[in-house]
């Protein structure tokens, strides 16, 4: 039996940089370069980048 | 001792009823023994000492009313004359006449007190002196995570000036893990 298709999307999830352990989960084209955001962190209250976590 | 004497009288006369009740019927070591002459224990252990009878020597020796006795000949365990409640009674009523020290040893003495109170604590775990709980990891390590936290509220301006600079995540390597 044929293997499953892969989805086109995965969802990622964005990590605080302030090590806050605040995150945001998002869907983004599994061929897509890595996420990475300007955001509020509502912990730190304070600004912050973003990034994927590759799942 | 004649001044002496009639220091304890007034003392006496001055105490609660339940008080000098107790005393009369327990003197203290303090007052007995400068007094030792004149007092009838003095010729009991004597007789005691000459018959080599243990009961006569404890009965001498006015046993402790406030701890439980063991039976010389017996063996058997006697509960103490006063409860721990009456205990407890009589030290907070000698304590307000200040005359705490003349009570025999008993386990709820303001002194026994304050020990236990420093070497448990409040009896919740953790609390006495010299000992603490091992707690959960996130207890353990919440200081250290703060202080990196800090570091990185600190370095977050630099951060997000490099990101820009760096065409907003192209050829970004610090991704978190």
């Amino acid at each position: 039996m044929a293997k499953k298709a892969k989805s086109r999307t995965i969802a990622v999830r964005l990590v605080s940089m302030a090590l806050t352990g605040y995150y945001k989960t998002m869907i983004r084209p599994r061929l897509h370069r890595p996420l990475s955001m300007l955001k509020y962190d509502p912990v730190g209250t304070f600004d912050f980048i973003t990034s994927y976590n590759g799942k | 001792m004649a001044t002496n004497t009639k220091k304890y009288l007034r003392l006496a006369q001055s105490l609660h009823p339940r008080l000098s009740r107790f005393f009369a019927r327990y003197p203290p070591q303090a007052i007995l023994s400068p007094s030792g002459t004149t007092v009838p224990p003095s010729q009991d252990s004597i007789i005691a000492s000459a018959d080599h009878i243990p009961s006569q020597e404890d009965a001498s020796a006015s046993p402790n009313p406030f701890k439980a006795q063991k039976h010389p000949v017996t063996g058997r365990w006697h509960d103490p004359v006063f409860s721990l409640r009456r205990q407890a009674d009589l030290v907070k009523l000698a304590r307000k006449y200040g005359v705490e020290e003349l009570l025999p040893y008993t386990v709820k003495g303001t002194e026994e007190r304050i020990r236990k109170r420093v070497e448990n604590g409040l009896r919740v775990k953790g609390t006495g002196v010299g000992q603490r709980v091992k707690g959960k990891e996130s207890e353990r390590t919440l200081k250290g995570r703060l202080e990196k936290r800090r570091q990185a509220m600190l370095e977050m301006p630099q951060m997000i000036q490099t990101w820009k600079e760096r065409g907003h995540g192209r050829g970004w390597k610090k991704w978190p893990k």
